[in-house]
């Protein structure tokens, strides 16, 4: 149940987040434009289906849409995400495939594997959210600089809190 | 249908977000400025090419009916009163043709009811001399046109011309000879031959023809024409029927003169 329970609330948290805190985050002249309710869907279990996955970055951003009244970039960019979860956790999965019981953690698969997980699925989201939201094919490539410093600011930031969560639920 | 929903079942995952990947570009689309003018010109480019293509392929199925329209048209224009240097001119349709034969026929359908057929009108093809008319039945009448054998019309060379007899020469239908032309007369290819007027069928100066070639035998007065017809005889859908206002006066005159009684 717990396993259910956590990566759920886990989900609904970092919704809530960036719904109502990071809705309008744009620093830095557009530079900066952090994505944090992603950290719910990057720690959605390794079990999930992929229908179940697609479905979970569905929701993810026509609920952020519908809270930013951005029409359709966050459903869009959370489509991509959720059906590009299941192809990145089967290349890097190990030769012997997850363990039942592990989830997509620093803790569980390790630094490396997270790390290169998070910026992969991060910069093809961001990349697709400011190519969209360009609004023009030409612009397109122009925007691929602020997607990248993007990616690195929601990286760390998913880093940080991850850190502070593990520290926290260690130390308990 | 097995396979295809197996087919269906195997990329469900990519068919859903193809799917859900196009409701949210539409949403996108529908909610932003730019991408909204985007859709909304691309589209009106779309069916405006579409709708142009619809309006050039249903202007061709009315193109042999505009084009009739046309010409029936022009005759009527070409009808109008003193639209041939004061003569008589009605419009009628050309329902039977000849060109093939050597005796060739041309069958009118008067355009105007009100208008009054009569025998020797002259027919005009596009304002060129066509042909006479012969006989006439109620609407219709029988003409011959200048491209058959057994007629003899008068033409002039150039407007300033010497007269010469003008027939058909037979077996083409775009060919006529005119004769009788004085050999001094300085005549070249491409100028043009006229009606004289003088039979009373056509008014004179109406363009007959362009002079092709001409020929003379050695030690003769005359020379010999070869000209093209202006009229299209193949080709001729509508003509116009000419005939002076005054030609029953002189139609009297001419019955008078024949009527008299010669001494010698």
């Amino acid at each position: 149940m717990d396993r259910l329970i956590a990566p759920f609330l886990r989900w609904v948290g970092a919704l809530g987040v960036q719904a109502f805190i990071l809705r309008d985050a744009v620093w830095l002249g557009g530079w900066v434009s952090p994505a944090f309710h992603l950290y719910g869907l990057l720690l959605l279990p390794l079990s999930w289906s992929p229908l179940a996955l697609l479905l979970a970055g569905g929701a993810t951003g026509v609920l952020l849409d519908l809270a930013a009244a951005q029409a359709g970039v966050w459903t869009s960019s959370g489509l991509v995400i959720g059906a590009l979860l299941p192809v990145v956790n089967r290349l890097l999965a190990p030769r012997e495939g997850y363990e039942t019981d592990s989830t997509p953690t620093w803790k569980d698969q390790g630094l490396g594997w997270f790390l290169v997980r998070t910026l992969l699925l991060l910069s093809a989201h961001d990349l697709w959210r400011f190519g969209l939201e360009a609004g023009r094919w030409g612009l397109r490539w122009q925007t691929a600089p602020m997607a990248l410093t993007s990616v690195l600011s929601t990286g760390l930031l998913i880093l940080l809190i991850n850190r502070l969560l593990t520290q926290y639920s260690i130390r308990r | 249908m097995r396979n295809l929903l197996r087919l269906l079942g195997r990329y469900h995952v990519l068919l859903l977000f193809l799917a859900a990947q196009g409701f949210a570009l539409s949403w996108y689309a529908s909610g932003h400025g730019y991408p909204r003018g985007r859709w909304v010109r691309a589209s009106l480019a779309l069916t405006g090419a579409w709708d142009a293509r619809l309006a050039g392929i249903a202007s061709l199925a009315e193109l042999t009916e505009q084009n009739d329209r046309l010409l029936a048209e022009n005759a009527r224009l070409r009808a109008h009163p003193g639209g041939a240097r004061g003569w008589q001119v009605q419009p009628a349709q050309v329902i039977r043709l000849t060109t093939d034969l050597s005796h060739n026929l041309m069958v009118l359908e008067k355009l105007d009811s009100t208008l009054r057929w009569s025998e020797n009108q002259g027919i005009l093809a596009d304002g060129f001399a066509a042909g006479r008319i012969l006989d006439i039945r109620g609407p219709y009448a029988i003409g011959v046109p200048l491209a058959s054998s057994g007629m003899e019309w008068s033409g002039r060379v150039r407007r300033d011309g010497p007269v010469g007899r003008v027939r058909w020469a037979a077996g083409n239908p775009a060919r006529g000879q005119m004769f009788d032309v004085p050999r001094s007369t300085s005549v070249f290819p491409g100028d043009t031959l006229y009606t004289t007027g003088l039979q009373g069928i056509f008014p004179p100066d109406v363009p007959l023809g362009t002079v092709v070639d001409q020929s003379s035998e050695n030690g003769e007065e005359f020379m010999t024409l070869e000209f093209n017809f202006l009229a299209d005889f193949r080709s001729i859908r509508y003509v116009e029927c000419v005939e002076r206002p005054d030609a029953q006066l002189i139609d009297s005159l001419l019955n008078a003169f024949n009527a008299m009684q010669w001494t010698d």
